[in-house]
């Protein structure tokens, strides 16, 4: 046994009495071995390990005690934790940016951490030979440069790498691949799986995801309030939860490998028709030059009166843009627009005004969006003040008031403000927001991706009934693909600002067509370890190039595992059985 | 957890300032300083103009009631030292008040419009700053004469470039707010936005100028009384009664020593409260 905890606490003194972050765990670590600890926000994950590393805030108290190796870490009267930080016990973050110093360049980082330790060994062999190892292309360029010019994939690569040449006993990894796409998570949890074997470094794996576990993992903590309510290995866990707060966190993952039975096909009349769209930034170069960022290139789509039409790909591909387009927030530099059957442009400022009140957005992150100084019922009224200003104050708040109710939510939280509600909560308000205007159109970015998994489906199953009682469209902004095949009706797939899959849903996720969609679909994790365990991920390698300066042809070319001669030609939508792929190897390749 | 109350600004600066000893302290002291240059030359039974002829410069006492005793014009020092208090503190806080609405105005407008209306705006604030107004303001003041408003307006006149600037920051920053961009397609109007959503939204800021300005300002007030360009006779304020005291600080000390008390007390005050404030508040801080 290589760590071995008892009876830990963290506690906070707050203004509300004493707050357990972390109640009482045991918990132990076998060499080799990788563990994973699940478990929702505030559940206690972090925390619990930040103490085995000594890196709690000096508030907390902590209680219990802990052994490396049967050598002391810490207990109620002492703390050597911070002699093991680094040369035994090595720890990653979620946001690998906040771990490195944007000054610094890579070799100038990893070198400090090597001066700290290893003093008297040659620094640059060391750096190289950890950067080869975690599979960073081309590592000795990289070595000078500076943490701004990787991609985020890059970025937790050399996390990883700093904390594996000083071959510590244990890395703790706290989320490594939250904020990464799926594509560079699978790449980031393949690179892990490598690593198991290679060296023999145990790993605890800290997730609130209980897909990204299941294939790597060789037992599972599920913890809840900062107690750990289940413990076993993953097949137990994932086929036979025991706990019911398991047995509800497994119920409500979207799985990717599921049939979505309540999809429709048909939708005949079309609220929005984009012929050809494109959009363009111009970024500044120099005091007088542009460069011209395409945003958008050349989409098309339609979105039906009471469609639920999903927009998928990793994060700068232009799915925000299109959203601001379709809300006629911007508009498209080049081709046709039709919203409600008139032209988007910035002539029509009569659309304008439908579209404000017929077009309704919600954003990712609830929280922020709602101006923290406003109380509920303001923020609600707001829609109502701009829109029917003769309105009177009583019939405002009925208004309010009847929102609030369909969202799930009383009148007590009228006079309160955005914080004081959780995000789940929050999520409900901006929805009742969205709704106070009955908008034939909800624009929704990401709506789930900032909340907790169990929370996730409610305000998703809330998002679809709303739909039906108001019979609107949605477009379904999200790079979780679990989700949006269980949403949506039909999907488009894009990449660098262009269309390159269009399918209904089911034919989409059952067979995509795109080499890109493939992968993309590929690399979501499955919450079933029997799965995940024998997939042997086919792997899209690097990051998309910028959209500054797009090369020619075939954009995914260098990415592509199907790419040969033909492919030097630009690709258009082309339909290949019931989807349109852009993609002239599609129909050889399937 | 759902325990907490609503988030007005002003519950939140007591909270901050509640949570810091220094701060608490400072803010009661300075609420008796308003209380008492108010109602505190009730208790005394002289004007502030009025000459006692048997008493010229007379030290502290209790019997003949000039119990922080009289100047070379046998006035007396406790109530002209409160009436210079209500002068200097009212300088302060009108000027301030002044220069905030100013300078807010300016600096919403200029962050939230953006693009070269913001471009003009900033440039006329960098030609402001590059004026010598120390200088404008003593120049008008030999031409028309010493007038309390003619400080207000020169002090304030300075001030609100200062907050101009930093609100156009903080306007700035929250215009990358979802909240405004939520509000912005929903078609809510630029005066609604900026009313509604930033200008609430910089209350923190403003707090903390406030009472950091306050200060300043007095102090400045006392600079130009002691060049002989502040109030004009017999009205006093702190900063005239601090000159005129240092004058003949050998053989009447009273009359420095009474006024500098209630001046430093005062400065200090709004200071400590300044940086108990900022300290909780300040959104640069807060992450
Ligand atoms: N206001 C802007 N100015 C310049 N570039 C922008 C702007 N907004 C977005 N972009 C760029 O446009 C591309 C598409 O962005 P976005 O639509 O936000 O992608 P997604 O929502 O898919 O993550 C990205 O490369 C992004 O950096
Ligand atoms: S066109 Fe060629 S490079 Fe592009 S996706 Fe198809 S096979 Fe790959
Ligand atoms: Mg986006």
């Amino acid at each position: 046994m290589i760590l071995s905890i008892k009876g830990l606490s963290v506690t906070y003194q707050s203004d509300d009495g004493l707050i357990f972050a972390v109640d009482d765990i045991d918990l132990s670590l076998q060499e080799k071995e990788t563990l994973a600890i699940v478990g929702e926000s505030g559940s206690g994950k972090t925390q619990s390990m930040l103490s085995i590393i000594g890196l709690l805030p000096e508030n907390a108290q902590i209680k219990g005690e802990a052994f490396f190796n049967n050598k002391l870490l810490f207990n109620q009267s002492n703390n050597h934790a911070e002699e093991f930080r680094g040369n035994e016990i090595g720890m990653i973050f979620q946001d690998p940016m906040t771990s490195l110093n944007p000054y610094l360049t890579i070799e100038e980082q990893l070198g400090l951490v090597l001066k700290k330790h290893l003093p008297d060994e040659d620094h640059g062999k060391i750096i190289l030979e950890a950067l080869n190892n975690v599979k960073i292309p081309d590592a000795a360029s990289k070595m000078n440069q500076y943490p701004h010019e990787l991609s985020g994939g890059m970025r937790q690569r050399v996390m990883i790498a700093s904390v594996l040449m000083l071959k510590p006993k244990i890395l703790i990894a706290d989320e490594p691949t939250t904020a990464l796409d799926v594509t560079v998570q699978a790449q980031i949890l393949a690179l892990i799986k490598d690593l198991k074997d290679q060296i023999d470094t145990s790993i605890i794996f800290i997730t609130h995801d209980l897909g990204v576990v299941a294939g790597i993992s060789d037992r599972v903590v599920v913890m809840e309030k900062g107690k750990i309510v289940e413990e076993g290995a993953p097949e137990a866990i994932y086929h036979a939860p025991k706990h019911p707060y398991t047995q509800k966190l497994i119920a409500s993952i979207p799985r990717v490998d599921e049939k979505n039975l309540h999809h429709q096909d048909a939708f005949p009349n079309k609220s929005i028709d984009a012929d050809n769209i494109s959009m363009e930034y111009r970024i500044k170069k120099g005091w007088w030059s542009f460069d011209t960022l395409k945003a958008v290139r050349n989409v098309s789509c339609e979105l039906g009166q009471g469609e639920i039409l999903g927009v998928v790909g990793e994060s700068g591909c232009g799915k925000s843009t299109l959203a601001k387009s379709l809300a006629t927030m911007i508009y498209p530099t080049k081709g046709k627009l039709k919203i409600f059957g008139q032209e988007a442009n910035i002539g029509n400022q009569s659309l304008k005004k439908i579209t404000q009140k017929e077009v309704q957005m919600i954003f990712q992150d609830p929280v922020s969006s709602m101006n923290p100084r406003m109380n509920i019922e303001s923020i609600l009224s707001e829609p109502l003040w701009t829109h029917s200003p003769n309105l009177d104050k009583a019939s405002v708040r009925e208004k309010v008031i009847s929102a609030l109710d369909r969202v799930g939510l009383d009148s007590s939280a009228l006079f309160r403000y955005p914080h004081e509600f959780s995000g789940g909560q929050c999520q409900r308000i901006v929805i009742a927001r969205a709704l106070m205007l009955k908008p034939k159109v909800i624009i929704c970015d990401e709506p789930v991706s900032s909340l907790d998994v169990s929370i996730r489906k409610q305000v998703l199953e809330l998002l679809l009934t709303i739909r039906k009682e108001i019979n609107a469209s949605l477009l379904f902004i999200s790079h979780d693909l679990s989700v949006v095949r269980q949403v949506c009706d039909n999907v488009m797939v894009m990449y660098l600002g262009q269309v390159v899959e269009q399918a209904n849903v089911n034919e989409l996720f059952d067979s995509p067509k795109h080499p890109y969609t493939k992968a993309l679909i590929a690399a979501v994790p499955i919450p079933d370890p029997n799965i995940q365990k024998q997939i042997e991920l086919k792997l899209m390698e690097g990051d998309p190039p910028s959209p500054i300066n797009l090369p020619s042809g075939c954009s995914f070319a260098d990415r592509c595992a199907f790419k040969n001669d033909q492919c030097k030609s630009e690709q258009i939508l082309t339909r290949v059985d019931s989807s349109l792929v852009a993609c002239i190897r599609a129909r050889e390749i399937n | 957890m759902i325990t907490k109350q609503s988030r007005s600004i002003w519950t939140e600066a007591w909270g901050a300032i509640k949570k810091n000893a220094r701060a608490t302290i400072a803010f009661y002291v300075l609420c008796f300083m308003v209380v008492f240059v108010v109602i505190g030359p009730v208790f005394s039974s002289f004007a502030y103009d009025f000459t006692d002829w048997s008493y010229l410069a007379m030290p502290p006492n209790f019997e003949n009631g000039h119990i922080l005793g009289t100047d070379s014009l046998g006035r007396d020092v406790y109530v002209r030292t409160l009436y210079g208090g209500r002068i200097s503190l009212m300088v302060g806080i009108v000027s301030t008040f002044v220069s905030l609405f100013i300078g807010v105005s300016y600096g919403v407008f200029s962050g939230y419009m953006g693009g070269k209306i913001d471009g003009f705006m900033m440039r006329f604030i960098d030609v402001m700053y590059a004026l010598p107004f120390m200088f404008f303001v003593i120049l008008l003041m030999v031409f028309f004469g010493r007038n309390i408003f003619l400080i207000f307006i020169a002090i304030g006149a300075v001030n609100w470039l200062d907050m101009a600037r930093i609100v156009r920051g903080q306007t700035l920053a929250l215009k990358q707010k979802e909240f405004v961009e939520a509000a912005e397609a929903l078609g809510v109007g630029a005066l609604a936005i900026m009313r509604r959503h930033i200008v609430p939204n910089l209350l923190g800021v403003v707090v903390i100028y406030i009472t950091l300005t306050i200060p300043q300002v007095i102090l400045v007030e006392s600079f130009l009384s002691f060049l002989g360009l502040g109030v004009q006779e017999p009205l006093t304020s702190w900063g005239m009664l601090v000159k005129e005291g240092a004058e003949d600080m050998q053989s009447t000390p009273w009359l420095l020593i009474v006024p500098a008390i209630f001046l430093a007390t005062t400065l200090f005050c709004f200071n400590f409260l300044g940086d108990g404030l900022r300290d909780a508040l300040d959104p640069r801080d807060r992450q």
